[in-house]
């Protein structure tokens, strides 16, 4: 019975962290591999319109990948189109949450325009502690081992301790409870946009000659709520709201 | 002093008093004139936006009442009474005049007809009094008529002409996006009390106007004659929708009328004061509410011609002007200049946007600022200036190359496109490394727009990733994938089904004593049934042996015991003392061993005291 839990929890763990820090894997075609040498090499040489170019193709002809993203994001930090490089590096991270490249150099690159989010609540900080994925897998995960344990105990028709019983059903009931709403909360950040050009503007219609509530700056994210015609009602990361021009805008999840 | 003398002192004394009261009392009768009444008017003839003046004056009487007649296209306004008493030469008089004003409403010429005055018991008349009430324009200097006072009550039938709106400055067409200046007026009689209720609001569609929140200019106009108060707003329309549509401004007002008379006063229906401006300053005003509304005006809004449209064009409309200047004129590659680019004119200036820069790897271009001064009040006309950061990467260039603006001419009603002349430029020195903002903490302030993020080298960001990964197609949440999903399912399932194989386990359990209980139930039966057997044949001995049967296997389930091990002394050890069947199964026991006879009574009795008690064990 004791080895029996153990191993129960023993799984419980490995597979928690499997969800954690699962990551990508995969080998691309050898023609994609080519033009993304050459990506680099163009970066290297500091041409990094050549290598912005050699990206978008690849991202158009093969997709996209973490590694495709971050360079591409890299090379548009380089040529100085900060919204560009925020909405890849944002992207990079919604398929590959934990590298440390692509959080630092979001970082220093939000960090030297003067993109400083508000300070997150101590309930954001713990939600953060975890991607959306990471949320939901370790919700799945439990509901899983949970289902498998009860499986287990009510095959063998042996008589559990009932204090065991309920340390499991609590225990799981806490774990899928705070992954649904993390979850949530992390679901709602998946549909933001960054601000890509350069001198936008909030407004309080969605007409152009609508009045502004004020300027948004380039690579700040925003969160669409609502569209009218050619304009998105958005908040933005300090919680400002306004209606902004579609083409100023692009979607961190853009799946065609 | 004698009885006599003294009667005689006092006659004496009495005497010039009773000629006192006489004199009192029988002089005014002597010296009292007849009663008399005329009306008079001030005037033979006045205009019609005067009044004139009729007094009726009744001598010889206290008190009287006048009937002023009704007569088509006049009204009679009471002003006042007064009264005067005369003693001349002995001979006492009074008269009472009474005053009041004539409106008229249409000019022509008019008879006041004889009114008739009733004075104590004498009733009298006056004579017609026959005047001309001409029109304004035909009225010189004031012939003693009274002209309209604000403490006069005016004609409330004739509110259209004391108060109108108006618009002014609408064309009839436009084009879509114009901006359409307007001036709005309203007019109030000079001498009318009233109060704004709202600010004038458009009605009808295809424009729209800005909300008024300054007060209004008031000046003094005379429009054919009739002084107006005037107050004046200046604003501007813009034209949001294609077609034709009628447009008109409205306007709540709130008229405050001085009330005629005191109709509930210690004085009758006289006033008081006998005043009209204390009497208004007490009696108060009537509110009348009133709506002015402009004519309707039909606007045509156009829609811009696609025709020669400039792809620069940003939905600018008027008359511009463009002004390019660039300082300083000298700088060295890398250093930043501020291109000043003014836009002058009149027109929309919100759809105003700075000329592109022409795109060149010779030139940094930042985004412009904007800055509007209004030369207006409906910001209609003014100036705007866009003040863009460039930077030179080479020293070829020689002039900031032309730019243009692209606007849409109402009145000529095509596009224009203004072309600015190069403007010349030194640039000396080599290519230098672009300078380094300063920290985006502190800002430093400066006369130039700050460079944007795009000037900043990015120092410090890790290297790029050397192997291309494995490329995929859409970025889905965990959640959206399918198999997933099915998992989520499948745990789902499995746990409702566990539940509902422990729901049926504990359902069987208890179905497990309910079936104890039914056998318990059963085996009582058959016992009873033969135990009623026994009883029936009157045998005492077989009845007591049914009896012991049936408690023992009773108990024997219960107990889960074999029935016929059960003793006298198990039940003395399990069962309450008070309980029957110890005796009955003594009883039993004993006939086992000696002949025991048993009435029916008792047998009944037993009978019942054992279904009772094994029934309540069960």
């Amino acid at each position: 019975m004791k080895v029996l839990h153990r191993l129960s929890l023993l799984l419980f763990i490995c597979t928690l962290g499997i969800s954690i820090f699962l990551p990508p894997a995969g080998r691309a075609s050898s023609e994609s591999r080519q033009w993304f040498m050459e990506a680099n090499e163009a970066y290297s040489r500091h041409e990094f319109s050549l290598a912005i170019d050699l990206y978008e193709q690849i991202i158009r002809e093969r997709g996209f990948s973490a590694e495709i993203l971050y360079n591409l994001a890299n090379s548009y930090a380089q040529n100085g189109e900060v919204g560009k490089a925020v909405l890849n590096y944002e992207r990079s991270l919604k398929i590959d949450p934990t590298n440390s490249d692509t959080i630092g150099n979001l970082n220093l690159v939000r960090h030297q325009v003067g993109l400083f989010p508000q300070d997150p609540s101590l309930s954001e900080r713990f939600f953060r502690l975890l991607s959306l994925n990471q949320w939901t897998g370790l919700g799945g995960l439990t509901l899983a081992v949970l289902t498998l344990l009860t499986a287990v105990l009510s095959v063998r028709r042996s008589a559990t301790p009932l204090r065991t019983q309920v340390i499991i059903g609590v225990v799981s009931l806490l774990l899928i409870s705070a992954s649904v709403i993390g979850s949530i909360v992390r679901a709602r950040e998946w549909h933001a946009s960054v601000v890509v050009t350069a001198g936008a503007r909030l407004l309080v219609s969605p007409f152009a000659s609508a009045a502004p509530t004020g300027d948004i700056k380039e690579g700040r994210l925003v969160y669409p709520h609502k569209q009218h015609r050619d304009y998105w009602y958005v908040a933005d990361e300090t919680g400002r709201q306004g209606w902004i021009s579609n083409t100023a805008i692009e979607s961190v999840i853009n799946n065609k | 002093m004698t009885s006599t003398t003294k009667v005689m002192q006092r006659c004496a004394l009495l005497l010039p008093l009773c000629l006192v009261i006489a004199a009192l009392f029988l002089i005014p009768r002597a010296g009292q004139a007849e009663i008399t009444a005329s009306a008079t008017l001030n005037t033979a003839s006045f205009s019609i936006d005067q009044t004139a003046q009729l007094t009726v004056t009744v001598n010889g009487a206290k008190n009287s009442e006048i009937e002023i007649p009704d007569v088509t296209g006049l009204t009679f306004y009471r002003r006042g009474q007064r009264s005067q008493i005369n003693i001349i030469n002995g001979r006492y008089s009074s008269s009472i005049s009474t005053t009041y004003l004539i409106q008229a409403h249409e000019s022509g010429e008019y008879t006041v007809p004889p009114i008739r005055i009733v004075a104590g018991k004498t009733t009298l008349t006056t004579e017609p009094i026959p005047f001309e009430v001409l029109d304004p324009t035909a009225s010189g200097p004031a012939h003693g008529g009274t002209a309209v006072s604000g403490n006069s009550t005016p004609d409330p039938t004739a509110t259209g002409e004391d108060a109108f709106l108006r618009l002014l400055g609408l064309k009839q067409q436009s084009f879509i996006g114009e901006i359409l200046p307007i001036e709005i007026k309203a007019y109030f009689r000079r001498g009318l009390r009233a109060n704004l209720n709202s600010y004038p609001s458009l009605q009808g569609n295809g424009c729209v106007m800005p909300q008024l929140n300054e007060e209004p200019r008031q000046s003094q106009e005379t429009i054919n004659g009739v002084s107006y108060s005037v107050l004046t707003w200046k604003t501007a329309l813009s034209t949001i929708k294609e077609g034709a549509h009628a447009i008109r401004l409205e306007l709540d007002a709130t008229l405050l009328l001085p009330q005629r008379s005191m109709s509930s006063s210690l004085f009758g229906r006289q006033s008081p004061f006998d005043d009209d401006f204390l009497d208004s300053f007490f009696g108060g005003y009537q509110k009348r509410p009133l709506r002015l509304a402009s004519p309707e005006i039909d606007l045509e809004i156009l829609p811009l011609p696609e025709t020669g449209k400039p792809a620069n064009f940003t939905g600018a409309i008027g008359a511009f002007n463009l002004h390019i200047s660039a300082t300083p004129e000298e700088v060295e590659i890398g250093e930043p200049l501020t291109l000043t680019m003014t836009v002058t004119g009149k027109g929309n200036f919100n759809r105003v946007e700075a000329p592109l820069f022409p795109h060149s790897s010779d030139w940094k271009t930042y985004s412009p600022s904007a800055t509007f001064r209004a030369d207006d009040e409906t910001n209609h006309s003014g100036s705007k200036t866009f003040e863009q950061a460039l930077v030179a990467r080479t020293d070829r260039i020689q002039a900031i190359p032309s730019l243009s603006f692209s606007y849409f001419d109402p009145a000529r009603r095509q596009y224009v496109t203004l072309t600015s002349e190069p403007v010349a430029l030194a640039i000396r020195g080599k290519a230098a490394a672009v300078p380094r903002p300063a920290p985006a903490s502190q800002p430093p302030p400066s006369a130039t727009p700050k460079p944007p993020s795009s000037l900043i080298s990015f120092t410090g960001l890790a290297p790029l990733q050397l192997e291309p990964g494995k490329p995929i197609t859409a970025i889905k949440p965990l959640f959206q994938h399918v198999w997933f999903g099915a998992i989520i399912v499948a745990c789902l399932v499995v746990l409702c089904l566990l539940a509902g194989l422990w729901i049926a386990r504990r359902r069987a359990k208890n179905d497990v004593q309910g079936q104890k209980k039914q056998r318990l139930h059963r085996a009582l039966e058959l016992s009873l049934a033969a135990v009623t057997a026994a009883r029936k044949t009157n045998d005492s001995q077989a009845f007591l042996a049914h009896c012991r049967a049936a408690i023992q296997q009773q108990l024997g389930i219960l107990w889960q015991l074999e029935p016929a091990t059960i003793t006298r002394a198990d039940l003395t050890q399990r069962l309450h003392p008070s309980s029957g069947l110890h005796e009955i199964f003594t009883l039993a026991e004993q006939a086992a061993y000696a002949g025991i006879k048993l009435s029916d009574e008792k047998m009944e009795e037993y009978f019942q005291t054992m279904k009772k008690e094994l029934e309540e064990l069960i």
